[in-house]
């Protein structure tokens, strides 16, 4: 032995004659046996770049993200399949500014030299699709549900069982017996969608409505997709998560313009003045990075001055003029200060509010109008009263005549009442410059959608309205001056702050009527729709494929009423009817309706537990985390006493509860099947763009790499889709299968389906473009014949060559090798020599930004009876029976204000899965003020224990001294706290799986959000706080108390 | 065929890397020699050996407790995250280093019985791309370290693998005579490494 060996406990000559010798024995039979590995290559030759960009065959893809939902376009760079690295891409806008022009051939995109960025959480994306707990196999559970007990099973076993039914689970103690309706039961052979869930009210659909389907993330094109699953089955309920998101937000949008337009964001680029209510800019919103970019830039080098009104400190902080910490839930008071200052002091644009129609307006050289000048019919035994009063009432025009209904106004120049289409110009003062007093036309008492407006300003003072928002009666005044100081080149904004409480709409309403009375939409500069993207449906002239609908037989009943009875009028329905036909009140309702919301995650819930208006027999969840994520107040902690645990828990009101998931979440942890999914970089998307980019956006998902996920059968990757599919197959569902389509065609796997959007997308003819100093339409994209054209597409037509015929794949692979179809940047606005008016606007629809809703006022809260206020209006936070959420949660008890915020390294559950941006901070805080840590001893690291009324026990926390947060308030950041999310404990065929231990951090506080006792039944289980009006949950009002306890560690090893 | 040290060493990988892809057929189990083993396990006093247990009983043992590929199980054939020698970039960059040796780790379909790999460090796939470093030169960068370090780096994560496995296994398993036999060896082959390293 010599000198070497002796340092090492096995002889180097034993190792190495053992294994010459056992590898020449091996040899010897190596080739007989194909057993060995043949996956892998032998003795090779082999590659060796050092620098990803500039390796040699790297395969570049463009895709689009879904680390949050600002959907910016990725720059994916592939090599034998694996991905490595994610960036933005050069021709998408919200990753470059100015993004490359869309014909720029692909190969010079690689080396485009402009910034392309994209987030720290999008370049994390990669550890998403690679993380190590993903599910690859479809799961069943073994042990009751929630025990964490699973079992693999094989994709015609999932598919056999879901959709025949049976006595599933016979094999789980207790549920032997237990029959459970598969989607064959609800189905019936195609006779399901004819057969009404309740006969006595066949207005509320039929039986198919019982498979309930909900989503966490799901865009357009995948979303799509998954609504015609549900539709073609029978079902209404295939509903997103805007309720525990910004629904209130939308609603406000959408109530002051055309019941459509969800969204509005600055003309960051032109405005020079902006205030921000609660829209955290630099940490989120849409698109986070391209509103952070346009911000930074525009305040750093142009005229922009920014405001942020927000009881927390976004990092946007550094460059606003000013940061109001408003008081929770205030924000509508300084709204209406400012509205009633704006009115009393004249400061509003009159050309603009008193033009009554579209003509109107264009003649005197404005875009678009407003209903402030039509009368309000306000006698109070009216019929119609709270309702615009209309040509035949006003006894302008007979009721046969083709504009009987239009409204009236009192024409400024004869002082008479003329239909508003006739009228150049309404007053808006019919009895005397800020008079309220109604006007009496045709016997009738009115007032215009101004007076209304202007009565509900003044119902409390500026001191009044100060107090309410916890800051100077100065503040209004200034912010009122200075906003109404730069004609339309100023904006009033906002997101979930301001619009997440009870009196959510209402406040929001006041922001758009912020806006309207300075007359700043689709202004350079003011607040803008933002482009129109290309149809991927179809839905024009010559499309490929039209497909918003599929050959589908005639149904009977009419599609019904979702579970959460979202997006329908309860004074519609039978069940209102009846009860007044029978001479009852037909008020209260078991559970709330809510006519103008939708996506209330809540209320399918609610509904499921209440089994109302019907019982649920299937629920399925895709790419959700309700168990961690929301509502407020029913759920967020491993505590199955919260509602939402104890729902999910009952097998009599869910029966069947099947996840589409890619791994095993706190929610799917739940679930009866797990159905494995593929992630967003191995899946499909079409993403239109947000009003933050003026010019036409469509973003094209597509894998970038081959799905992880095992292969069905017939060969391909599992996914949600897939699953749909084969269960429509499986069921023989219109619009899947063969004969899916209007033109022919089958459906028997999901590109067969999205190929045809991108087909949609390529002949899209309207996008526009800039020739000379005219906007002209472009038609369709050019053939793509160049070399990463052809190899973008034929990568798919190798494949699925059946899905489109042989020219389309020409126009598909122009798009697909470019991520999306994208207007070039000088579209942006109308020619001329400075910018004025955006090219896409409202005003191209004629209709009118509403200061007044009429909807509203004969709309009514279905506990209370109580009509909504058709105007912009102030009211304290309230549970859903009026009672002020202040007069019960004693401010003694109760000193501080629970609010929450998003940072930019991570957007709800799905980020934890990305272990850079754990590192970059493992553990949260609650933020509290350094004031008030002063009084309560604490010092940063320090613990508390945080409880509420609707949560007594409390929930521990570390706290961080935070200066940035309003004095009376707590406040968390929201991605922490997981509990199984790539974490805990699971079996799976019997033996023990164990996630990793540090990742279960503090801390998450949702549990503690208050519950509505007016919400709750008998047993105790209730919904959060929830707005009348749009449906959105409170998450900003909770009162809670802190209690200082003992030091805990953070090592979550060692909790 | 004469083979070299590191060849015959590549072979011996591969051998325990594809019986860690799946169990080995029932008509081939039966033609390796015992010699096989006590080569790659020459000091193995307690325990059966590999060849005294049938190619049923492993392929119902591989099926049961190896074939699910979570990470984080009791069985698992990932490292757990705690295992991981180095967290700075180096566990992903494993994954580049597998696209770089252009190894077609994935399989192009789910065969029923037989691993599935979902990332490049089950364990078959690391002792594989262990037997293609072998053949390249150990001085040869890769990503910002040399082929000598990639090699330490997966033998590391194979014999934390390996060590899970043959404590937590029963005692009287044939995955765990496996196991043994395959810690025992790549401790030596990490002894060989080293030896290579301080020449």
């Amino acid at each position: 032995m010599n000198t070497d060996e002796k340092d090492i406990g096995i002889s180097r000559k034993t190792f190495v004659l053992g294994s010459m010798g056992a590898a020449s024995t091996l040899t010897a039979l190596w080739g007989s046996w194909p057993w060995l590995p043949a996956m892998f290559h032998r003795r090779g030759t082999y590659t060796y770049p050092m620098r990803t960009e500039l390796w040699k065959d790297v395969d570049v893809r463009y895709s689009v993200c879904r680390q949050c939902r600002s959907d910016c376009g990725i720059e994916a760079r592939v090599f034998n399949g694996v991905l490595l690295k994610l960036d933005g891409n050069p021709y998408h806008p919200n990753t470059t500014e100015p993004q490359l022009p869309y014909n720029t051939p692909v190969a010079d995109s690689y080396h485009a030299p402009i910034p392309h960025s994209l987030c720290a959480r999008g370049q994390a994306g990669r550890q998403t699709v690679y993380d190590q707990y993903r599910v690859l196999f479809p799961l069943k559970r073994s042990g009751p549900r929630g025990s964490g007990q699973w079992k693999t099973i094989g994709w015609n076993q999932l598919i056999s069982e879901v959709t025949q039914g049976g006595t599933l689970f016979h094999d789980v103690p207790g549920e032997e017996n237990r029959y459970v309706s598969g989607f064959s039961d609800l189905w019936k052979n195609g006779q399901g969608p004819n057969l009404p869930v309740d006969p006595a009210h066949p207005d509320l659909g039929p039986v198919t409505n019982q498979f309930v389907m909900f989503w966490g993330r799901s865009e357009p094109g995948q979303a799509t997709f998954l609504t015609r699953f549900a539709s073609a089955f029978g079902s209404v309920n295939a509903l997103p998560h805007v309720g525990i998101c910004e629904l209130n937000h939308h609603v406000a949008t959408m109530q002051s313009l055309n019941g459509q337009i969800a969204m509005l964001k600055p003309d960051i680029n032109n405005a020079e003045f902006i205030i921000w209510f609660g829209a955290n800019i630099y940490n989120a919103n849409f698109p986070m990075q391209t509103l952070g970019r346009k911000v930074a830039q525009a305040a750093s080098e142009g005229d922009l001055r920014f405001v942020l009104v927000d009881p927390n400190t976004p990092n946007s902080a550094g460059r606003a003029a000013r940061h109001v910490k408003i008081q929770p839930g205030g924000d509508g008071g300084l709204i209406m200060g400012m509205i009633r200052h704006i009115i009393e002091h004249h400061r509003y644009h009159s050309v603009f509010l008193t033009s009554p129609s579209y003509q109107a307006a264009t003649t005197r050289g404005q875009s678009n109008y407003t209903n402030a000048t039509w009368l309000v019919i306000q006698d109070p035994g009216h019929p119609d009263k709270g309702q615009f009063l209309t040509a035949s009432l006003a006894g302008l025009l007979p009721s046969t005549d083709a504009r009987a209904s239009h409204p009236v106004v009192i024409d400024s120049a004869t002082g008479r009442p003329a239909v508003a289409d006739d009228s150049p110009s309404g007053t808006l003062w019919p009895t005397g410059d800020l008079s309220t007093k109604s006007v009496k036309v045709n016997g009738i008492l009115c007032q215009t959608g101004f007076q209304a407006l202007y009565e509900s300003a003044r119902t409390y003072s500026y001191q009044e309205y100060a107090n309410i928002a916890g800051i100077p009666e100065s503040t209004i005044h200034e912010l009122a001056s200075e906003f109404t100081s730069h004609g339309t080149k100023a904006v009033a904004d906002f997101y979930r702050g301001p619009a997440m409480h009870t009196n959510g709409v209402y406040t929001g309403r006041g922001i758009l009527t912020l806006n309207f009375l300075i007359g700043n939409i689709d202004q350079a500069g003011g607040y803008i729709t933002g482009g129109l993207p290309a149809d991927f449906l179809g839905n024009y002239k010559n499309a490929p494929y039209k497909l918003a609908t599929w050959p589908s037989p005639h149904r009977k009943l009419p599609a019904g009423v979702p579970i959460s009875r979202e997006k329908t009028a309860y004074e519609n329905t039978s069940l209102y009817h009846d009860a007044v036909k029978a001479g009852k009140n037909p008020f209260p309702t078991p559970r709330p309706w809510y006519p103008f919301g939708f996506g209330i995650w809540h209320e399918i819930f609610a509904g499921t537990w209440y089994q109302y208006p019907y019982p649920v027999k299937i629920l399925f969840q895709h790419e959700a985390n309700p168990a961690w994520s929301a509502p407020p107040g029913m759920s967020g902690l491993p505590d199955e006493t919260l509602p939402w645990f104890r729902m999910i828990k009952d097998l009599d009101k869910v029966p069947l509860y099947i996840a589409s998931d890619i791994l095993i979440s706190e929610s799917s942890r739940y679930a009866d099947y797990i159905v494995p999914d593929t992630s967003y970089l191995e899946t499909w998307g079409m993403l239109p763009g947000f009003p933050t980019v003026p010019t036409g956006v469509i973003g094209v998902r597509q894998p970038v790499i081959e799905p992880l996920t095992a292969r069905t059968p017939t060969g391909e990757p599992m996914s949600v889709e897939q699953f749909l599919i084969d269960v429509a197959i499986r069921l023989n569902l219109p619009g899947f299968g063969s004969h899916a389509f209007h033109e022919g065609g089958e459906l028997i796997n999901r590109e067969q389906y999205y190929l045809k959007m991108v087909a949609n997308i390529g002949f899209y003819p309207d996008y526009l473009a800039k020739k000379g100093s005219q906007l002209v339409k472009t038609g369709p994209v050019p053939d793509g014949d160049g070399r990463y054209e052809r190899a973008a597409a034929s990568r798919w037509k190798a494949r699925y060559g059946n899905a489109l015929t042989g020219d389309q794949w020409n126009k598909v692979g122009y798009v697909l090798a470019r991520g999306g179809r994208f207007e070039d940047y000088d579209v942006s606005y109308l020619p001329g020599p400075t910018p004025k008016l955006m090219t896409y606007g409202y005003g191209h629809g004629k209709e009118p930004c509403q200061i007044y809703n009429a909807t509203f006022a004969k709309t009514h809260n279905s506990l209370t009876g109580v009509a909504f206020m058709p105007v912009a209006f102030w009211e304290p936070v309230k549970f859903f029976d009026g009672t002020p959420l202040d007069s019960v949660d004693n401010a003694n008890k109760y000193p501080f204000r629970l609010s929450t915020y998003k940072q930019p390294i991570h957007s709800k559950a799905r980020t934890w899965a990305d272990k850079w941006l754990v590192e970059l901070m493992p553990d949260a805080y609650l933020d509290i003020n350094p004031l008030d840590a002063r009084r309560l001893g604490l010092k940063s690291g320090d613990w508390v224990r945080v409880a509420s009324a609707s949560y007594p026990q409390g929930i521990d926390s570390p706290v961080r001294i935070m200066p940035g947060v309003r004095p009376g308030v707590v406040s968390f950041p929201a991605a922490f706290g997981h509990w199984h999310y790539d974490s805990g404990q699971w079996s799976i065929n019997g033996q023990i799986q164990r996630g990793d231990p540090h990742l279960i951090t503090p801390v998450r506080l949702n549990a503690l959000m208050r519950r509505d006792p007016s919400l709750t039944d008998a047993t105790g289980w209730g919904t959060s706080m929830i707005d009348p009006v749009g449906g959105g949950a409170d998450y900003y009002s909770t009162r809670v108390s802190l209690t200082k306890i003992a030091k805990k560690s953070l090592d979550p090893t060692l909790i | 065929m004469d083979l070299s040290e590191e060849q015959s060493i590549a072979d011996i990988l591969w051998f325990l890397s594809a019986l860690f892809d799946g169990p080995p057929p029932e008509n081939i189990w039966g033609d390796i020699p015992e010699s096989v083993w006590s080569a790659l396990n020459p000091e193995s006093t307690v325990g059966p050996t590999p060849s005294q247990f049938r190619a049923d009983q492993l392929k119902d043992e591989y099926v049961h407790w190896l074939l699910v590929p979570d990470p984080g199980a009791k069985f698992g054939l990932y490292p757990d995250p705690q295992d991981l020698p180095d967290q700075h970039g180096v566990e992903w960059q494993w994954e580049i280093l597998v696209a770089v040796l252009d190894v077609p780790w994935k399989k192009d379909e789910f065969v029923d019985g037989r691993a599935y790999p979902m990332r490049p460090n089950h364990l078959s796939v690391l002792l594989a791309v262990l037997a293609i470093l072998l053949e390249l030169p150990w001085d040869r960068p890769i990503l910002d370290h040399t082929v000598d370090e990639w090699f330490g780096y997966g033998l590391a994560l194979s014999r934390t693998i390996l060590a899970r496995l043959v404590s937590e296994l029963p005692d009287n398993s044939g995955y765990r005579a496996i196991a043994a036999s395959a810690q025992h060896y790549l401790a030596g082959l990490d002894q060989w490494h080293r030896l290579i390293d301080s020449r």
